[in-house]
């Protein structure tokens, strides 16, 4: 599951619907249920995607496995009134962008320290070399640091639809929002964005 | 033209404009060397937004995490069971909550004090005015308050209770005294309610139940309360002085008549002497014996010793109080031996020092001290013993390389089709490997995803299908399989 909400594998889309839904519709019955290997299979399988989700929107690790566990702990609770009406992945996915939000707007509060100082090198495609590495973290802080300048929701969209490759209606269903808003937010925020890359570069 | 808003440069190299608007966009970058930078520039950002949607997710704890996560989320299960229980479970939840008063006393010190100020005997403030426990009715007949249920969740040491040795079974009952010399114990009192009798310490029950529990302490005890309830009493006395409490967590340490009252939850009141202070969390108060409340002022806890002060008052806390019995029955004990003075974690939490036994939920628990770690599983009402100092490393690992050379063939097969249509196709995949003590795979599971769904698959199928292993020790083994 781990490449649920990249747009090149994801299960729920590729995979035969009825059987994933019917296999994971078992899955979440048993976790109700209390049973702990169902637990410990659902964790399994989408802890790396949520990691990864949350690692993407915030662009650092400060505290990441506290947001992991948040995600989950969210998850468990509202399993029970979990009715198949969206995917899981975007269900999942739904919560990981709510968790993400509360700490964007949480860390908006705060000094606006820039909290993307562990940045991994990101697919380093045989980069190795550590001029080439550190060419590429100046690169991911450049990003991250005009990311931070986006408002929390503007963010999330752009993240999104430009890192994660969901298009406009996948993103109004994770956000909950109509497909005009996102439209509307995504192409300020792609506007703010590039506007402060070209602002940072002269 | 004009120059093209920055955003513009980014639909053109996502292929975003239209043939007209691309000619002359790229007419103006031929000309205007500043747009020509521009285009290079959010280029560039455009493939780091690329590389981001690539980038493998940190590797976590994956293993602490999901331990945490199954206590919290074993926790909210329960609690949403007592909720379905209706009735009967308000009534099981009002046994444990029914907390009492904490009197903290000062000991044989404090009855010497006592008997050396006739003017202001601990009593009278008992109950600090701020904070009232509501009064009872007068035409219904008092009930009597239940016993209070104990569980020890620690216990480190040699400790007795009334005279005996304590042990994981013992109980507290009214008019037990608690004597710790160089052990330590933990006692739980409902579902959030926790106690810990530190060190050369000795605290008296004058008083457990559900109504009212008095403590007279000489030493240090922490005390993790949850809120009160109507008609319930939370009042700590020391020396002197009287601490009334509603949920909180805080330290009271009495030496020679001094106190040293930390909070790092909640409020508490200390009142003597006609005058009350209030200290809220999270503040330290050091009261000398002599001192008047009206000169002293608590202080943050801000300090290096401060902090650790704090991080050390935890109560080993075990969710899922329905009542003692049951979570006597519903657990179970780790017994963990480390090094003297090296400092334990259990599932990430550090939870004691050296040896000592611990009330833990019944599953798989990660056990830590120093570079040293060990998986336990443990059954509800067993008992485990974790030892350290024997630096045996897992012979999972091993046995997967040899399980992969086995199959060597078996894995080859699955990148047949795409070494088929991509002479020299080469790749490689990480795994994790769960193995059961019984030599059974637990799970398979890929830590990166592989690009071809039909490979992983089969390399997933092959692993779980092929591989055997010997009993031995439960592991989990992460691997990368190159073909």
């Amino acid at each position: 599951m781990l490449s649920a909400m990249s747009r090149d594998s994801r299960p729920p889309l590729d995979a035969p619907e009825g059987l994933i839904q019917a296999s994971e519709a078992e899955l979440i019955r048993r976790c109700v249920a209390g049973e702990r290997p169902a637990f410990e299979q659902f964790y399994r399988d989408h802890r790396r995607s949520v990691a990864g989700n949350l690692y993407r929107v915030l662009g650092d690790r400060a505290e990441l496995d506290d947001l992991v566990q948040e995600v989950f702990v969210i998850a468990f609770r509202g399993m029970v009134r979990f009715r198949g009406d969206a995917k899981l992945s975007t269900w999942l996915y739904r919560i990981c962008v709510n968790v993400a939000l509360g700490r964007l707007r949480s860390r908006s509060r705060r000094a606006p320290a820039l909290p993307y100082a562990e940045l991994d090198d990101a697919g380093d495609g045989g980069a190795n070399a550590p001029d080439k590495q550190l060419e590429r973290r100046e690169e991911l802080v450049q990003v991250y640091r005009a990311l931070e300048r986006l408002a929390p929701k503007k963010r999330i969209v752009f993240i999104l639809h430009e890192i994660q490759g969901l298009d406009i209606k996948e993103i109004a269903e994770i956000v909950q929002a109509p497909l005009v808003t996102v439209r509307t937010r995504l192409h300020y925020a792609r506007k703010e964005f590039y506007r402060i890359v070209a602002a940072e570069g002269r | 033209m004009k120059h093209a808003p920055p955003h513009r440069w980014a639909d053109l190299a996502a292929g975003r404009v239209s043939e007209a608007e691309r000619a002359a966009l790229e007419a103006h970058a031929e000309e205007c060397a500043a747009c020509a930078d521009l285009r290079t520039r959010v280029a560039g950002v455009r493939a780091v937004l690329g590389r981001l949607r690539d980038a493998p997710p940190p590797a976590l704890n994956w293993d602490v995490l999901g331990t945490r996560l199954y206590w919290t989320a074993s926790s909210e299960m329960r609690r949403r069971e007592r909720e379905r229980d209706g009735r009967r479970g308000r009534v099981r939840r009002a046994i444990p909550f029914a907390l009492a008063g904490l009197v903290v006393g000062s000991g044989v010190a404090a009855v010497v004090i006592a008997a050396r100020r006739p003017a202001a005997p601990a009593p009278p403030a008992l109950v600090a005015p701020a904070l009232p426990a509501p009064a009872p009715e007068p035409s219904a007949p008092a009930p009597r308050p239940a016993p209070l249920g104990a569980v020890v969740t620690l216990l480190a040491g040699d400790v007795s209770i009334g005279g005996a040795r304590a042990t994981e079974a013992t109980s507290l009952r009214a008019g037990d005294v608690v004597r710790t010399g160089r052990g330590r114990i933990a006692v739980q009192f409902g579902e959030r309610s926790g106690l810990v009798v530190e060190p050369d310490s000795r605290v008296d029950l004058e008083a457990w139940d559900s109504a009212n529990v008095v403590l007279r302490v000489a030493g240090a005890v922490t005390v993790e309360v949850d809120r009160r309830q109507p008609g319930q009493r939370f009042a700590v006395l020391a020396g002197a002085r009287a601490v009334e409490v509603r949920g909180t967590v805080f330290r009271v340490a009495e030496h020679g008549g001094d106190v040293d009252l930390a909070v790092t939850r909640g409020k508490v009141a200390v009142v003597g002497d006609g005058d009350s202070l209030e200290v809220a969390a999270p503040a330290r108060l050091a009261l000398a014996a002599s001192a008047s409340l009206g000169s002293i002022l608590p202080r943050p806890l801000l300090s290096e010793a401060d902090k650790q002060l704090a991080d050390g008052m935890r109560a080993p806390i075990v969710p899922g109080w329905r009542s003692a019995d049951e979570l006597r029955s519903a657990t179970a004990m780790l017994s963990i031996a480390a090094p003297a003075r090296a400092a334990v974690a259990v599932d990430g939490r550090p939870v004691g020092i050296g040896a000592f036994r611990l009330r833990t939920l019944p599953g798989r628990h990660l056990v830590e001290t120093g570079g040293l770690a060990r998986w336990v599983d443990v059954e509800a009402g067993a008992a485990e013993t974790v030892i350290f100092g024997d630096r045996t490393r897992s012979e999972r690992p091993g046995q997967v390389d040899d399980q992969l050379l086995t199959h060597r063939v078996a894995v080859g097969q699955c990148a047949v089709g795409l070494r088929n249509k991509e002479p020299g196709f080469t790749g490689e995949m990480t795994v994790e490997i769960g193995v059961n003590a019984d030599g059974s795979v637990d799970f398979v599971a890929p830590v990166r995803p592989f690009a071809d769904r039909a490979v992983e698959s089969c390399l997933l199928d092959v692993i779980r299908d092929r591989f055997t292993f010997p009993k031995g020790t439960k592991a989990t083994v992460q691997k990368v399989i190159r073909f």
